[in-house]
């Protein structure tokens, strides 16, 4: 089973977004601060994506990109931020973002990372989600 | 350099006469050009593939799976940095000249240097 790090402070705001990825049959890694999601990209060979808060206790979220690329670049990143889109991309280009979420992200921002997720085959059509 | 395969990011057909792409992602070709004792052994091309946002790893795998060990680059992403390094292939830079075969000949003979991790495009810089 592929994984998913979600990290994120505690927030039962994102339960849905949680949920809705989950139900992708995907593992989700639930990490609250930057340090225990690089532990985990450490960990774990199988980790196809990571979605990222804006701000973490230790780091933002752009900075847990780049450190995450500098141990596993094939890890697909989405993050939150309440930039405008023009100005997170300034802000971000270069690191390779699959999506900008909301800061509160939902059902269907879960379904359109997933969409995503598809369209580049980090995960496979028909909602399969091991990849032989 | 004196064995190994380069690629380099071409315009239109490609070919060591050719020119060079400005973005490596979006490049029509990669020339791909075999060395062997230090001299030119054989040329070729490989068709890029088109990817959407977030998917410049494409590139990456393409050119890992066809055993390139070097490539040169007018600039790079952080993420596509760190790509090619993870899967082996080194990244060169050189962001003065269009035409494929005098950065090949200069790459052949060590006068290219390798991309240093703050010479990265984007991140607000």
């Amino acid at each position: 089973m592929k994984k998913i790090i979600l990290a994120w402070p505690d927030d039962e705001r994102i339960a849905e977004f949680e949920n809705a990825l989950a139900a992708s049959g995907a593992e989700i890694l639930r990490c609250g601060s930057g340090v225990g999601a690089l532990e985990a990209v450490e960990e774990y060979q199988d980790i196809m994506l990571a979605v990222i808060a804006e701000k973490l206790a230790d780091m933002t979220g752009l900075e847990l990109v780049g450190k995450i690329l500098a141990v596993n670049a094939m890890i697909g990143c989405a993050v939150a931020s309440r930039l405008s889109a023009e100005d997170f991309h300034e802000e971000s280009e270069g690191l390779g973002i699959l999506m900008r979420l909301p800061l509160h992200p939902g059902v269907q921002d879960a379904a359109e990372l997933l969409a995503h997720l598809k369209r580049i085959g980090l995960i496979a059509r028909k909602n399969q989600v091991d990849v032989a | 350099m004196k064995n190994g395969r380069i690629a380099i990011p071409s315009e239109g057909n490609g070919g060591l006469d050719g020119l060079r792409a400005g973005h490596f992602g979006h490049c029509d070709v990669f020339t791909i050009i075999d060395v062997k004792d230090g001299a030119i052994e054989s040329v070729s091309t490989i068709e890029n593939v088109e990817h959407v946002q977030g998917g410049c790893m494409v590139p990456v795998n393409l050119l890992g799976g066809h055993k390139v060990g070097a490539i040169v680059v007018g600039g790079i992403g952080m993420r596509p940095l760190m790509g090619f390094k993870q899967v082996g292939i080194e990244v060169y830079h050189d962001d003065q000249r269009a035409e494929i075969r005098p950065v090949v000949e200069d790459l052949i003979a060590g006068n290219l240097s390798v991309i240093a991790d703050d010479q990265v495009c984007g991140g607000g810089h």
